[in-house]
Order: structure tokens, then C-alpha cells, then sequence
């Protein structure tokens, strides 16, 4: 996909749940816009019915942005945002329509800037393309009215200047929105390529420690049992009995021990890679994963890195208890079904809590997640595979 | 990339885009004056409106110097100069329409708007506040002053006001929070490191289990099944050399990279190495196919589809009760895959006991790795054939 077809969230869902407090006070401000331009400019209004709608419409707009913005329901879908602004469209008619005869200055044209601010909410959420389609559709739109749109009042605007009075706060507002969507991309895809080789770099000097690592434990697992047996039988060269026995006793304990790491997935390590860091009872280790057919490792890498991150936040949690902690994978067919259990003694809803931005994170990385909190009882479910 | 920087980048990123969007609404807003201020020329050919298009130009052209260089020179001169064409513009228009009012057209506000989305050289929200501000002040001075000049009756623009103030309230709640997305990045980013590092340990450890597999275990079974007496002398040999192999120091490197230059002649490949070796072991390997093609393969895939074939062909020699095996290798512009065929007494995988690791560990496991697959299909009395299949190098020249 190109720069142009993605968004900020897709690229960094963290950073554009960052975003959602700003998204808030947008959505508040739209509302307050439309309610107090109305309010202010009553006498212009000629059907006070189809004034209601058009704050009803817009209401539905930032209702919509604000719903499919939550990190419960990342990522902002396309469907969500033909919802959004189809009810903006809407509102921009019902707008024009309501003053149709009696209107008599700029201001009461409100719906262009709100229609605008719709735009830039949704400029972190969709990608830039839909946003240069939806700012030149909204503009001609307005453009398209105001042409129609019979002029009152006392001055006589000349037919251009009507156009663009119209269309730019639309217009001016959509194409900074989409400028802000593109250089976000922009910004980010090449932050994120230059970590890629900066990350590649580190990983050089961090392998040879991985490999001496890996390497002297099975050099101390060698030289405690194969060494001396082979160097023992090297110099006697003869086999006996005894040497036969002794040599399928140490493949069984070489091999069991291999099976071991062979069957442990990466899940497994990262539980115990928390136990052992934490060095308490705080955390379990990876006898709290169910994985029987091994789905795990089914995980693309950037499903592994967010499941990764999601359970370093959740023991991190205050009021995390470690005894309820539980996740299982259960393959169905190619697909594999995640069910993550944690007990929180949170007094704090779950999507106001510091767990919310990985939640948004877990949902554009799996799209189906499901979050049940009953306190203290917190359930995540989610898929991957096809 | 240190996780410290990540959030700062992340958070330059948002700033630098806040900034564009605010100049690229500037630039519509002082485009559209300059077609508005056109129309109205064409609408009042005696009026003298167009010189306006002087300063509503250099407005225009430093507003994009301000975008490329946010210094604090270019925003205080897009300030002074955009200050004076607001002055100009509301002067030309009150003066030629001297009952045109700011509810009536954009045109009197859209000077305004972009001075209060100057944005200034800072990367706080505080600084695009102050700056936001400044820019509002500048601009209801001079529509103020316009309206002195030209005794207009005073009228407050409201689309400038409802800017700065939307501006002002975006910015803080940025402000207040950005701890919160600050918060969440670290964790993500250590979360991509040890996945990194995870990965790292996985292979390695692959790698070490195949390794232990095809020496120690290959040599303790051996010796398991010697009969009483003195050691076989390959074996002795063999157990020689792997013993000093795995207690040396770089049994677990990986080999040098050499994806720009595979190309390794084929004759001397790790494949070929692993038929050699089997031959020497009284098994008949027939070679048939491409064996060029393993000359695209790099070093690394190399080494691993060499031992695992030299795993299927020890699986042949003891499990299948015949002493022929054919190995067919076949190229293709995406991949390289080398089948190993038997008509021995075949097997079912499910069957195989889970501690038997050697085709699942030196085989499946090591092709894995490196990024290849194996597919068996395998039927008890009817012989078995392995797949092995990894990606190969571009095509480049000739190849051996």
C-alpha cells in the first residue's frame, strides 16, 4: 500500500490514540459551532425543522467520528467514514436549506467549517487519499449550493466570491487536514525505515552476545556428560556394555532436554522472561499459557510484538493479580482464537485507563478483538489466521 | 533507535505535521483572497482594488518560505508583511464597497486566518499558542486600523476569533496530553526489541538443537548400536572431529551473509558435501535435475539445505531398509527445491515419536529458519519424498 493509502493510525495506532483527546474537544467545539451559529442567527432561520436536522446531522457525524475513534473499536473503518461524511454532506444541505429565503449574512452559513472540522478529526484516522476525495467532493458540494442558493441582505457578493465563500473554509480546512494525514505517513514511514536499518545495526552486536550465550550452555551441558564419556571411549577405543547403556541414558537426557526447548514457544519465553526479571511472585511464568498445538508461533511478527507489549502494560498494571492471570490459544482449522483472563482491581474504566492505547494497538493488530471487563475480571479475546 | 528518541520523533512527527496543516490552510485561505480579490476587481473595474494583489502575493510566497524554514525571522517577517495586507485588503474593499462587512465575505478574514496559523519556529503547543495569538493581534489591528482610515462602522470578524480560539484549545489539550502518548511508545518499542532478540535466540537455538542433533545424538546412537569391541574408525573419527567442533568458539555463527553474491560453485556446496557424505556411507544417491540452482542459494540456505538433506539421507539409510535414494533439485526464478526420494518402507509422521527430533529439529526446524518450508508425503510400504523448498537469490549473469 502506498503512503497516500495509509493512515496514521495503521502506521502508529499509539500515537494516533494520542490524538483522541484533541478528536474530544473537536467533536465538542463542531456541536457548540452548529448549536451557537444557529442560536445567534435564529432570524435567518426560515424552517427552524430542517435547522434542527442539520445540528442533528452533524451530531451524527461527530457522534460517528467519536464512536469509531475509540481504541474499543480501532481501526477507523472505511464504512465509518462514508457514515461520517455522508451526515456531513447532509448537514451541509440542510444548513443551506434552512435559511434559504431569509438568509442575510456569511455567518449563517456555519456548516462548511463544520464540515471542515469533521475533516481534520478524521485526518488521523484515514488516510490522505479519502481525505483530497472527501475535501473536493464537500467543496463542490458547497460551491454547488451556494450557486443555487437565492442572496438576500444587503450586499451583493459577485458570482465567484459567492463559490468561495462557500467552499474554502471546506476546502482550506480538508486540504490541511489532508496535508497533516500525508506528512504524518510521510514522517513516520521514513522514521520507521531508518530504525529498521539503525535496529539491524544493534541486533549485530547483540547476536554475538545471543550466540556465546546459546553457546556456552551447551558447551556446559556437553562437557558435563558427552565430553568425558567420548574422550573416556576415544582413548580406551573399545565398547562394552556398560558404555552402551551409558550412551542411550545421555541421549535420552540430551534429547528430552531438546524437546523441552523445541516445544517451548515464544509466548512461553516471554512469561518466563518476566518471571525471571521480576525476581517475585508477581508474575507468573508459562504455566499460565495454554498452547497444546503450539498456535503461537502462528503470530505474525507485528501480532507478536503487540501480545508482547500488551502483557508487559497488563503486569505493570497497579492492581494487576497475578493469579488470575491466564491466556489461551486454541486452534480452529488455520485460524487460532486468543483468550487472555486477568484479574485488575481498577477502579477506572478500561478505556480511560493507561491500558486503552494498547488496546487500540491489540485492535489494528487483530481486528476482532473484545474487551469484557467486570471488575476485577478482565477478558480480551481476539483472532489471527485465516 | 533508543526508545527516548522514538517518542521524541514521534512527537516531532505530530508537530511538524500540525505545522503543515496549518500553513496548507494558510495557503487556500490567501489563494482564495487573491481569486476573491480578483472578482471583485472584474465586478468594480473603477475601483482601484487590485494592487492588493501585491502583498496578498508576498504573503502568499513567504508563508511557504515560513513552511520550509519555521524560523523565528520568517515568522515574525510573514507576521508584519501579512499585517499589512490585511490592512490593505480591508482598507481597498471598504473603501470601494463601503457597506461590505466581515459577515458579509470571507475575503475581509482570510489575511487574518493565516496569520493566526503561523505555527512560529517553536515545537511545544505552548509556542504555537503564543504565536497563534500574536498572529490574531496582528491581524485585528490592522482590520482595526482599516476601519479607523476608513471610518467604517467598527465590526468584530468572528471567523478569525473562532480560529484562535480552536487553535487554542487543540494546543492545550496536546499540552496537558501528551504525557499519555509519551507513556505508551517506550513499552511498544521494548516490546519490537525483545521480539528482535527473541527471534535472535530462537534461530541460534535452532541452529544448536540441529547441530547437537546431527553430531552427539547422531554419535551416542552409533555408539548405542556398536557391537563389543573396538570403535568403527569413521566413527572414532567422526567423534573426533565434532567433538572439537562444538567445544570450539564459532560453531554457532551464522556464516557470513552473501545474498549479493551467491553464486558459490554447486560442486562444492553443502548439498553436494551431504550426497558425498551419504555415498561414503554405502547409500546409492542419484543426483538428478538442476543442480545449478543451488548455486543461488546463499551461504546460510546453503548450509541449512544441506543438512537437513544430509538428515533425510541418514533417515534413509537407517529407517528405510533400502540403499538407493534420489535427490531432484529444480530451480525456479523465486526458489530452489531439492526433493529427496526413497522407495523404502515409508512412514507416517504422526506416528513418529515425539522425542525423535531429526526430521522435525534437523529438517523442518532448520528449513524453517532460513525462511523455507518442507512438505513430506510419506505412505507405510510405499517409500517417502521430502520437499525442500527456500527462497533463492536473484538471478544475476551466469550462475554455477
Amino acid at each position: 500500500m502506498t503512503g497516500a493509502g495509509l493512515s496514521y493510525q495503521q502506521l502508529d495506532p499509539a500515537g494516533s490514540y494520542g490524538s483522541r483527546p484533541i478528536t474530544l474537544v473537536i467533536s465538542m467545539g463542531i456541536v457548540a459551532l452548529a448549536a451557537g451559529a444557529t442560536a445567534l442567527t435564529w432570524p435567518a432561520v426560515s424552517d427552524p425543522l430542517t435547522a434542527f436536522l442539520a445540528i442533528f446531522a452533524t451530531s451524527i457525524a461527530v457522534l460517528g467520528v467519536t464512536f469509531w475513534s475509540s481504541p474499543l473499536r480501532a481501526p477507523f473503518r472505511s464504512s465509518g467514514f462514508l457514515v461520517v461524511t455522508i451526515s456531513a454532506g447532509v448537514s451541509l444541505v440542510l444548513c443551506a436549506l434552512s435559511t434559504w429565503t431569509t438568509s442575510v449574512d456569511l455567518d449563517d452559513q456555519w456548516a462548511p467549517i463544520t464540515v471542515g472540522l469533521i475533516l481534520v478529526q478524521l485526518s488521523s484516522y484515514r488516510p490522505a487519499r479519502e481525505l483530497i476525495g472527501a475535501t473536493i467532493l464537500g467543496g463542490l458540494l458547497a460551491g454547488f449550493v451556494s450557486v443555487l442558493h437565492p442572496t438576500f441582505g444587503g450586499f451583493e457578493l459577485p458570482p465567484l466570491v459567492r463559490v468561495l465563500d462557500a467552499a474554502l473554509p471546506l476546502v482550506a480546512l480538508g486540504a490541511g487536514a489532508t496535508a497533516y494525514s500525508a506528512v504524518l505517513v510521510r514522517s513516520l514511514g521514513q522514521w520507521f525505515a531508518r530504525a529498521g536499518v539503525t535496529e539491524r545495526g544493534v541486533s549485530t552486536a547483540m547476536k554475538e552476545r545471543i550466540v556465546r550465550s546459546v553457546h556456552d550452555d551447551r558447551v556446559s551441558i556437553l562437557n558435563n556428560t558427552v565430553v568425558p564419556f567420548f574422550a573416556e571411549i576415544l582413548e580406551r577405543n573399545a565398547v562394552g556394555e556398560e558404555d552402551r547403556l551409558r550412551s542411550q541414558s545421555i541421549a535420552n537426557k540430551i534429547r528430552s532436554a531438546m524437546v523441552a526447548d523445541v516445544d517451548r514457544s515464544w509466548l512461553d519465553s516471554v512469561m518466563d522472561q518476566l518471571a525471571v526479571e521480576r525476581g517475585d511472585s508477581t508474575v507468573p511464568g508459562s504455566e499460565v499459557v495454554q498452547d497444546p498445538h503450539r498456535a503461537a508461533s502462528d503470530m505474525t511478527t507485528e501480532q507478536r510484538i503487540v501480545v508482547r507489549a500488551v502483557i508487559l502494560a497488563l503486569v505493570d498494571h497497579p492492581g494487576f493479580d497475578s493469579d488470575g492471570f491466564a491466556i489461551m490459544i486454541v486452534r480452529k482449522g488455520s485460524a487460532a482464537a486468543v483468550t487472555l483472563t486477568a484479574k485488575l482491581d481498577d477502579d477506572e474504566s478500561i478505556t480511560r485507563s493507561g491500558l486503552a492505547p494498547y488496546l487500540a494497538v491489540l485492535r489494528i493488530a487483530f481486528g476482532d478483538l473484545h474487551v469484557t471487563f467486570q471488575r476485577p475480571a478482565l477478558t480480551l479475546k481476539f483472532s489471527y489466521g485465516s | 533507535m533508543s526508545q527516548g528518541q522514538s517518542q521524541h520523533v514521534g512527537l516531532l512527527a505530530v508537530n511538524r505535521a500540525f505545522s503543515r496543516f496549518a500553513h496548507v490552510t494558510g495557503y487556500v485561505c490567501l489563494a482564495g483572497g487573491l481569486c476573491e480579490i480578483a472578482d471583485y476587481q472584474t465586478a468594480a473595474p473603477t475601483a482601484l482594488i487590485w494592487p492588493v494583489l501585491l502583498p496578498l502575493g508576498v504573503t502568499l510566497a513567504l508563508l511557504v518560505f515560513l513552511d520550509r524554514w519555521r524560523t523565528t525571522f520568517y515568522s515574525i517577517l510573514f507576521l508584519a508583511v501579512g499585517g499589512v495586507s490585511q490592512y490593505w485588503v480591508s482598507f481597498s474593499l471598504l473603501t470601494a464597497f463601503p457597506s461590505v462587512r466581515s459577515s458579509h465575505t470571507l475575503v475581509l478574514s482570510l489575511v487574518a486566518v493565516s496569520l493566526v496559523l503561523v505555527c512560529g519556529p517553536g515545537f511545544v503547543p505552548t509556542s504555537t499558542i503564543i504565536w497563534g495569538v500574536l498572529g490574531y493581534a496582528v491581524g485585528l489591528a490592522a482590520s482595526l486600523s482599516a476601519m479607523l482610515v476608513t471610518r467604517a462602522p467598527f465590526s468584530l470578524d468572528v471567523i478569525p476569533l473562532v480560529v484562535v480560539v480552536g487553535l487554542v484549545l487543540v494546543e492545550s489539550t496536546d499540552a496537558i496530553t501528551r504525557s499519555r502518548r509519551i507513556a505508551v511508545r517506550p513499552e511498544l518499542d521494548r516490546a519490537v526489541l525483545d521480539d528482535e532478540l527473541s527471534v535472535l535466540r530462537y534461530r541460534t537455538e535452532v541452529r544448536a538443537a540441529a547441530l547437537m542433533h546431527d553430531t552427539v545424538l547422531g554419535h551416542l546412537s552409533a555408539i548405542a548400536a556398536t557391537v563389543d569391541g573396538a570403535l568403527p574408525t569413521r566413527l572414532t573419527a567422526e567423534m573426533q572431529r565434532d567433538l572439537a567442533v562444538l567445544i570450539g568458539e564459532d560453531w554457532l555463527e551464522e556464516p557470513a551473509p552473501s545474498t549479493d553474491d551467491p553464486g558459490t560453485d554447486w560442486r562444492r556446496s553443502a548439498l553436494m558435501t551431504a550426497v558425498k557424505e551419504a555415498r561414503g556411507l554405502s547409500l546409492t544417491v542419484d543426483v538428478t535435475g538442476d543442480p545449478g540452482a543451488i548455486g543461488r542459494l546463499t551461504t546460510e540456505r546453503d548450509q541449512a539445505v544441506g543438512l537437513a538433506v544430509k538428515q533425510c539421507l541418514i533417515n534413509v539409510l537407517r529407517h528405510a531398509q533400502v540403499e538407493r535414494a534420489e535427490v531432484v533439485i529444480i530451480g525456479s526464478e523465486a526458489d530452489v527445491s531439492v526433493m529427496v526420494i526413497d522407495a523404502g518402507r515409508g512412514f507416517s509422521e504422526e506416528l513418529i515419536a515425539s522425542d525423535r527430533l531429526g526430521l522435525r529439529q534437523s529438517v523442518r526446524r532448520r528449513i524453517e529458519s532460513v525462511g523455507g518450508e518442507v512438505t513430506l508425503w510419506s505412505t507405510p510400504g510405499r517409500g517417502t519424498s521430502i520437499l525442500i523448498r527456500v527462497p533463492a537469490s536473484a538471478i544475476r549473469g551466469k550462475h554455477g
